[in-house]
């Protein structure tokens, strides 16, 4: 080749470089004007759950982070550059996890088979596999009397029940003698209500219901079957792909509230408890009931679909947090794990393809909270909760992943207190006000993030009146944050600091006269 | 700012070279347009460097003109030489005194406060010491290291001690001598130009369509360096060393070191190759900062093929003027240590830094006497490169970690079983493993085969290959939130 030609050839090589990394603002200039739906497409940002970072000159004092944040949001045909990558980087793990499971079933001398994980105790307290009769045998008691043929006659009786004793009581007429006949309970009539076989989706188990006291029971419980097989932890977008198709929020460092690495500080602790307890004060002295809740991550109730990922400390963050306000404070602190995790026996308490928990683990969890209050609460196994397609999938969103290649999700929506009817019911919007024909004259304020979504239906039925906020609009509730009767103030576990900061704003609100 | 960011490669850089090729032919000048060429260079340059926070400028500028207006007072013929060197001494006093109270203000502040109040210590005066915990007993305010200072206050050294020495001409255009110490390409994170490989082309230098074509070919694969394989790896590296480093067994151990001698490598070795290409780009020629360094047949070697730029800074600037190698062995083997201690302390205010580049110091000392004849002759060279990537390896944990009980920690892992149930795997996906051979191959391994690097096709195909690459990077670079430059802490 020539070198006239040689020359001509880099020429065109330069021009293609200086092209790659100036053309794009020009072309992408032409786009905004003549296909503004196709460049807001490639816009957007919401799958990320997050709005465009902007900026201002004065930051460039300090540093020039911010406009390069600005640009990189701006960045011409972002959403397409991130649909390519995140399209071969999924096939790129999927191609890695075949090759993987085969290597290591391979060495290992085991198919990647499922396992049956031992029986799990019964989570509703006793032997449930007993049937629930007492041991109590029948007794007799006497008073001593006069000594005489005693003349007697039914004074008392008391029928037995269930689970209690009932007795016959004697008197003799004549003298104070008196004979009690303890009848043995009589045990509860069961009635088979719902029954499940074990897999790889429930555990297995009988419910029974007994049809003279109402009392639920489970019995033959069988955990479900777990995938032990190695799976290597793979995030597209923010989502972390998990076993059978369920998926993970794992942006913002989620996933070291799950392997534990993230615990605080008994400094840290201190600090969040001498907020509590200062919060408390205020409560208080307004006469307020205050109560933090966090709401468990995803991945804590459901980490049999986790892919392999190693949990260092099982003594996590916010468990350790919550221990630690309860023994440090005089506030109700709460964190429903343990609930949630026996509730997920009988149904799905989050979205398979959504970070949230659903109607049915929201409903669990503010049965706890009504625990800590001293309210009446309900045993979701006795509402009727009929089964509906959900479309909730945040993390489909957030990993690019298209719905059309997954199964619709469903969740059991519990039936409460139809009876009741609530005004100003709007689940989405950032504050939702509501008055109900509930007989609890009380108003409740709470603050949390987007959890609360899935509470509120249930929550505004208990109340006279209920404002249900997210925590990033609390000044704008302030007047009602002070003349309320309960306040909550609760989080997702992951964003445990966002509660905290949401405490500090209630405090300065309260402290104002 | 950083070259592999979005806001380098579309704006700052496009808008740079359009300024920097198309003003000269709408201003007439008679040294065909240098000077403007230099100013425009100089301008980007501040614009670059204010990216890490304005008020650092000052300092830089400060740093610039004591240096341009000491190379007077140095410079030969004008004092007497008692008073050059008094000059000289002065001069180097007072870079050396901005770069240590930027660099150890804290460690200094942490190992007082310690020592003077220990009964704050929590931990223990001596943990806190190691650690450099201060307990904010002298309410002294900590100081923020400002960025690259590290580099442009060698560079200005440089200069001065080469006027000193006559081996450089004096700069008297104060803008040409800015442009040498805050030339953007280098000025972050290196490679560290001596004034006499760069005097004469700041007043005369040809750009070219073939340096040009080189300079791209040079950015991109820096680039490809920097965001395909350094950035994976990095979070992967990230991830084990946030964990807590008691409970990891051997495997995670040796996954989080070798993964980190890699992120390193391509890390600060893409930076170098995106700043010399970019070098090319505007007519400069700096010399290679890498050399292969996995490929290392001994300590020593490695040292000739890693950060060359700084060990040649020490080399010409403290090594020879103790002597060097000129005089009795055990009087080498003490300039060599100065020098690798110096090395480590230079990297930052940290105890693992002083102990990473003491090790080197007593391992190059080790096998100059022990070794050297056994490392020429041993056959088996393969095995040779893979213990001084072991010896590497092992040495980068103290450099990465935060603190040398850390370090002594993580260490002690690769030896031990640890605890069975931690599983290395976890922590690779299928990018992370193709990354991690990709590293392994890119590390000298695919240079080495027999391919005609002139070919026609091979040049075309290269060509092609990077521009396919930079596009490969940026798809990359709108995906990740994760990049940052080791070698920007220094």
């Amino acid at each position: 080749m020539s070198s006239g030609k040689k020359r001509i050839l880099k020429k065109i090589y330069i021009g293609l470089f200086v092209a790659m990394i100036s053309l794009p603002w020009i072309v992408w200039g032409g786009v905004r004007i003549f296909a503004p739906d196709y460049f807001a497409e490639q816009s957007d940002l919401s799958n990320e759950k997050r709005n465009k970072n902007e900026f201002k000159l004065s930051d460039l004092i300090d540093s020039g982070e911010g406009l390069s944040s600005y640009i990189d949001d701006r960045v011409p045909f972002r959403g397409g550059f991130i649909s390519i990558y995140q399209t071969y980087d999924g096939k790129t793990e999927k191609v890695y996890q075949d090759v993987m499971r085969s290597v290591i079933s391979f060495f290992s001398g085991k198919g990647p088979e499922r396992k049956e994980v031992g029986k799990l105790d019964s989570m509703f307290g006793g032997d449930s596999s007993s049937g629930g009769t007492s041991d109590n045998e029948p007794t007799q008691e006497i008073t001593e009397g006069k000594n005489h043929e005693h003349s007697l006659y039914v004074a008392e009786i008391e029928k037995p029940e269930c689970e209690k004793s009932g007795y016959i009581l004697y008197k003799c007429r004549e003298c104070e003698y008196m004979q009690k006949d303890i009848t043995p309970p009589k045990g509860h009539d069961l009635m088979l209500i719902k029954e499940s076989e074990v897999s790889y989706d429930s555990y297995g188990y009988k419910a029974y219901i007994c049809k003279e006291c109402g009392k639920f029971e489970v019995r033959d419980l069988v955990s479900k079957y777990v995938d032990t097989t190695y799976m290597a932890p793979q995030i597209v977008g923010g989502t972390l792909l998990g076993r059978d198709n369920w998926m993970y929020y794992a942006d913002n460092n989620a996933m070291d509230y799950y392997t534990g690495i993230n615990v605080l500080t008994e400094e840290q602790m201190k600090s969040y408890a001498d907020k509590v307890n200062r919060l408390q004060e205020l409560c208080n002295a307004r006469g307020m009931s205050l109560v933090i809740m966090f709401m468990p991550n995803k991945e804590q109730v459901y980490p049999e679909y986790m892919p392999t990922m190693e949990v260092y400390n099982q003594y996590k963050r916010v468990q350790q947090l919550t221990d630690y306000l309860s023994a440090n404070t005089y506030t109700s602190c709460l964190y429903p794990l343990e609930a949630l995790k026996t509730a997920e026996i009988f149904w799905p308490v989050y979205y398979k393809y959504d970070s949230h928990w659903n109607h049915m683990g929201a409903f669990v969890g503010l049965q706890e909270m009504y625990k800590v209050l001293g309210i009446e609460t309900t045993n979701p196994m006795l509402l009727g909760a009929p089964v509906c397609p959900t479309d909730r999938n945040d993390l489909l969103l957030l990993g690019g992943l298209s719905p059309d290649n997954y199964n619709t999700d469903s969740e059991f929506v519990p039936n409460y207190k139809s009876d009741i009817y609530v005004n100003g019911l709007d689940v989405h919007a950032d504050i939702c006000h509501t008055y109900s024909s509930s007989p609890n004259a009380c108003k409740l304020v709470m603050l949390a993030d987007s959890f609360r979504e899935m509470m509120t239906p249930y929550i505004t039925k208990d109340f006279s009146e209920c404002v249900i906020a997210h925590r990033n609009v609390t000044d704008s509730v302030a007047e009602d944050i002070k003349n309320c009767n309960i306040l909550v103030i609760a989080a997702v576990e992951r964003e445990d600091t966002g509660l905290f900061s949401c405490i500090d704003k209630v405090i300065a609100i309260l402290e104002q006269q | 700012m950083v070259f592999s960011s979005l806001l380098f490669l579309l704006c700052f850089l496009p808008l740079c070279l359009g300024v920097y090729y198309v003003a000269p032919h709408f201003v007439k000048s008679t040294d065909d347009g240098h000077k403007l060429k230099n100013s425009i260079l100089l301008v980007f340059s501040f614009i670059f460097y204010a990216f890490g926070g304005v008020k650092y400028l000052a300092l830089m500028m400060f740093v610039i003109f004591i240096n341009w207006a000491g190379g007077f007072s140095v410079h030969k013929g004008r004092h007497k030489n008692g008073a050059r060197t008094f000059f000289l001494v002065l001069i180097l006093l007072a870079d050396i005194g901005v770069l240590f109270f930027f660099k150890y203000f804290n460690l200094f502040t942490a190992v007082l406060e310690n020592l003077l109040y220990p009964e704050l210590a929590k931990g223990g005066r001596m943990v806190n010491i190691w650690t450099i915990t201060g307990n904010g007993a002298l309410g002294w305010p900590e100081v923020v290291l400002p960025i690259g200072i590290s580099f442009y206050t060698f560079q200005a050294m440089s200069y001065v001690i080469d006027v000193y020495k006559s081996e450089a001409e004096l700069q008297t255009d104060i803008f040409n001598f800015a442009l040498y110490i805050s030339y953007f390409p280098q000025l972050i994170a290196g490679p560290i130009v001596q004034y006499r490989d760069i005097e004469k082309q700041l007043s005369m230098r040809q750009e070219t369509v073939d340096r040009f074509t080189s300079g791209i070919m040079r950015f991109c694969y820096g680039l490809a360096k920097k965001v395909l394989i350094a950035n994976t790896l990095g979070e992967m590296v990230d991830t084990i060393w946030k964990l807590d480093i008691t409970k990891i067994g051997a495997t995670t151990a040796w996954l989080g070191a070798i993964g980190y001698s890699f992120q390193i490598y391509y890390d600060f070795s893409g930076y170098s190759d995106m700043a010399i290409g970019l070098g090319k780009m505007f007519g400069f020629e700096f010399k290679d900062n890498f050399n292969y360094p996995y490929q290392a047949e001994g300590i020593s070697d490695f040292w000739r093929r890693w950060h060359i730029s700084l060990s040649s800074w020490f080399k010409q600037y403290v090594y020879i003027p103790l002597g060097g190698n000129r005089g009795s062995q055990l009087a080498t083997f003490r300039n060599l240590f100065i020098v690798f201690l110096l090395t480590g302390i230079w990297h930052g205010a940290n105890w693992t830094f002083f102990i990473w580049g003491l090790s080197y110091g007593i391992l190059i000392i080790l096998e100059k006497a022990f070794l050297k004849d056994f490392l020429e002759k041993f056959r088996f060279k393969t095995l040779i490169r893979l213990v001084t990537f072991v010896i590497v390896t092992i040495l980068w944990i103290v450099f990465r970690a935060d603190n040398i009980l850390l370090a002594g920690t993580f260490i002690s892992k690769l030896f031990m079983k640890g605890s069975e149930h931690i599983n290395a795997l976890s922590f690779l996906s299928g990018k992370r493993l193709l990354t991690l051979v990709a590293a392994v191959l890119c590390g000298g391994v695919i240079q080495k085969l027999p391919i005609s690097k002139n070919s026609r096709l091979v040049k075309f195909l290269s060509g092609i290959f990077t521009l396919v690459l930079f596009v490969v990077s940026v798809i990359f670079l709108v995906n990740s939130t994760y990049n940052p430059f080791i070698y920007f802490q220094f």
